[in-house]
């Protein structure tokens, strides 16, 4: 049996953060009584001065297996998501083959097995992501997949986004879409907007997703079903969110810490590390993305980690793949975001904390409520993870352990640092470094 | 000399956009092209600012012209060209873009001429090369070695540089995908000429910072310069809505705009041109009574440019 001590920190209780001990092991997490001791086998984390709450769990990752394992392999996705504090990732569908069947999605998930964190491997809505025909969705279900989506492109064809909600409904599965018109984003680049103009490049506009969240959420206002809109990064979309709440149109949604923190003219250098789709936004409406963020209208910040290998990113800015990596830097990421624009010299502790507490609920509550609806995945719980912060540290690529080192991030300042991940029980990162290789060996 | 660039670290820079240059620098670099214009016409074919230095071009895209224009700039300089023409894309040779720049460093060149069609190469290659890196046009981004010599052509005309502050500047036609537009009403901007966008709204960028017009009479009579692009029929056919007859009733330079316009006014055109569609044969005929004088400015302008990068410094 495993079993971790958690000792001084902060530890997240509902919205709050209180001091106590944490113990956790295998199969429970509790106080321990005062006085008592770990037994000689427990290992022991001082969390003095740091924050402890559930790991983290992320909704949109891209492991590039099957197929791309020159971009990420299943181990470096592994260690970049414990470096991240994750104890659980979804990997997305657009893999070579693409996970449009039971044969490929069993394979590919027995590829994750023996690994310490858990992947749950999604399947495509249609077959071979083309959006035409629906995968047999309900042979999938039997076998265990519950999170559908074509991420990577949208689904074009209201009708058939439709009967997939229908479908998602029926077997209580998530439909995730990729928000972007496909015709308006043809050949695009970038956001559209000064930038673009002043670079010549292509750019695609926020009403590109705008006009497909509007569609989404007014089919499922007629269904019922179960959808959730993925990266949305276009100010419009915000009004359509809250406008769906108000009618109670069911939906959840995420948001990207990339698109909390970095605008789009870091393009202006034409560094391929910032070519992401949906495109980097303006600071305007970037700053529009965390005022809902702090509203409480994302459900959740999802990596979308986008692994290339480096040679593929080394091409002009029109040919070179969209996708940045994000798992290892997702918290001090968009902690440095929500820290940005504060400067209130007295209150700025609490509102740390208070940046913190919701860091938690959308990196690791929600993720887990969403979840929780579809499958009762059992490592999820008895996961924790430490995070401090306190340092404010510069970026390098050779900190880096995905394969792929697409980060945008390399050579900026960053705030915060995950300092240990706990997943049930077990010790997997202590003070930033990996615990007894982390369970790789 | 570029801004874009603040992390090389070497004696020499580069020559990237318009953007990244200050009016100091143009205004160096025009002068510069205008002193070998003048000695060129004196008679002397023998400049040594370049002798010892080997150019490269590495063009991911057909050119004559402006490949022609940097060869003879280097030649008349007394360096050496070469070529490194790429007929497709590396991407499908699974080479990076990288990885070939970093052969041309390695082959010991002293500089490299970049064109490209995506925007931003000569940007990237900079970055990844200690050599100085000269863009011949990027995509629909810049093209900023056209526009010195197109300076150089209008500060002729007009006397100097600074005739041209307070003049209108039409940019008429395909101006969103103009990479000559860009830089030129850059330049131009830095001298206190106003730029006026006129084409329908598949070819203006939707910019709030120039002026827009929707048909060529609107402005024609009011502008100091007309600059005329060709429109890429190819580019516009596939996948917009434009109509060529329409295009022409409204934008077309033809000989009926042509006499509304002022005396002194200036047509000018990147070339080569599209007769019967951006301009008229009478209009094409003005044009090209002031070609060879842009291509020959072009030429001292690349020269001027060579020799700010490279001159002075030990060739390899």
């Amino acid at each position: 049996m495993s079993e971790t001590w958690i000792r001084g920190g902060k530890v997240l209780l509902g919205e709050r953060f209180e001091k106590r001990d944490l113990v956790v092991t295998d199969t429970s997490v509790y106080s321990p009584d005062k006085g008592a001791e770990p037994s000689s086998s427990a290992d022991v984390i001082d969390a003095s001065g740091l924050y402890v709450g559930p790991a983290f769990v992320d909704l949109h990752t891209h492991s590039r297996t099957p197929g791309k394992d020159g971009s990420e392999t299943p181990e470096s996705l592994a260690h970049a998501a414990v470096m991240g504090g994750y104890c659980s990732v979804v990997a997305m569908a657009n893999t070579d083959p693409p996970i449009d069947n039971v044969t490929v999605w069993e394979q590919t998930k027995k590829r994750f097995e023996q690994l310490p964190v858990e992947v749950i491997q999604a399947a495509s809505v249609t077959l071979g992501r083309k959006g035409e025909r629906l995968v047999d969705m309900v042979s999938l279900k039997e076998n265990g997949a519950v999170f559908f989506s074509d991420d990577g492109d949208v689904i074009s064809s209201a009708r058939v986004m439709k009967r997939a909600l229908e479908y998602s409904k029926e077997l209580n599965v998530l439909v995730a879409e990729h928000a972007q018109d496909a015709e308006l984003a043809f050949g695009a680049v970038m956001n559209e907007g000064e930038i673009s103009h002043l670079l010549g490049v292509q750019g695609v506009g926020e009403e590109a997703e705008t006009i497909v969240v509007a569609r989404d959420l007014e089919l499922n206002r007629v269904v019922g079903g179960n959808l959730h809109l993925m990266h949305l990064s276009a100010a419009g979309s915000l009004d359509l969110l809250r406008y769906a709440r108000s009618k109670g149109i069911s939906f959840s949604s995420e948001v990207t810490p990339h698109h909390l923190l970095i605008s789009d003219d870091e393009l202006a250098t034409f560094d391929t590390n910032y070519k992401v789709n949906p495109p980097l936004r303006s600071t305007k409406t970037r700053n529009r993305l965390k005022e809902a963020l702090r509203e409480g209208l994302f459900d959740v910040v999802a990596t979308d980690h986008a692994p290339h290998a480096k040679h593929l990113k080394e091409q002009s800015i029109k040919e070179a793949p969209f996708g940045i990596i994000g798992l290892q830097s997702a918290f001090t990421a968009t902690f440095t975001a929500l820290m940005e624009d504060i400067d209130l010299d007295g209150e700025k502790e609490s509102y740390r904390e208070r940046a913190l507490a919701s860091i938690f609920q959308m990196m690791a509550i929600h993720p887990r409520k969403i979840l929780s609806r579809f499958t009762s995945a059992e490592t999820i719980s008895n996961s924790y993870v430490v995070v401090d912060p306190g340092p404010e540290t510069s970026q390098k690529e050779s900190d880096l352990v995905s394969l792929s080192k697409n980060s945008p991030y390399i050579g900026r300042n960053l705030s915060g640092q995950v300092a240990s991940l706990i997943i049930k029980g077990k010790v997997l990162l202590k003070d930033g470094e990996l615990y007894k290789e982390g369970g790789f060996s | 000399m570029n801004g874009d660039n603040t992390s090389k670290s070497k004696v020499m820079e580069d020559f990237l956009s318009i953007s990244g240059l200050t009016k100091k620098d143009l205004v160096g670099l025009v002068d510069e092209a205008t002193n070998y214009q003048k000695r060129f016409r004196k008679g002397e074919r023998c400049f040594d600012e370049l002798r010892s230095h080997s150019v490269v071009s590495l063009f991911y895209e057909n050119s004559t012209r402006t490949r022609m224009s940097f060869e003879r700039a280097t030649k008349l300089l007394g360096g050496e060209f070469a070529y490194f023409d790429i007929a497709s894309s590396s991407v499908a040779k699974g080479e990076s873009l990288r990885d070939t720049a970093i052969v041309l460093e390695a082959l010991g060149f002293s500089a490299v001429v970049v064109r490209h069609y995506s925007e931003g190469v000569p940007q990237q290659v900079a970055r990844w090369l200690e050599i100085p890196v000269l863009n011949a046009g990027d995509g629909c981004h810049e093209h900023p070695s056209q526009a010195v010599g197109d300076l150089v052509t209008l500060a002729e005309r007009f006397g100097s540089l600074e005739a041209l502050k307070g003049m209108k500047v039409a940019f008429v036609g395909d101006v969103a995908h103009s990479r000559v537009a860009r830089s030129v009403s850059l330049a131009l901007s830095m001298f206190g000429a106003t730029s006026i966008f006129v084409g329908p709204p598949e070819m203006i960028p939707a910019v709030t910072s120039v002026e827009i017009a929707r048909n060529l009479d609107e402005v024609v009579a009011d502008v100091d310069i007309a600059y005329m692009l060709r429109v890429q029929q190819e580019r516009l056919l596939v996948r917009e809505t434009l109509d060529v007859s329409s295009y022409i009733r409204r934008f077309q330079l033809n000989d009926l705009r042509a006499r509304r316009m002022k005396k002194e006014a200036v047509i000018m055109h990147p070339g080569p041109m599209n007769v019967g569609v951006e301009v008229d044969s009478t209009v094409s005929k003005a044009i090209d009574l002031l070609a060879p004088a842009q291509v020959r400015n072009g030429v001292f302008a690349r020269m001027s440019i060579l020799s700010r990068l490279l001159g002075g410094a030990q060739g390899v």
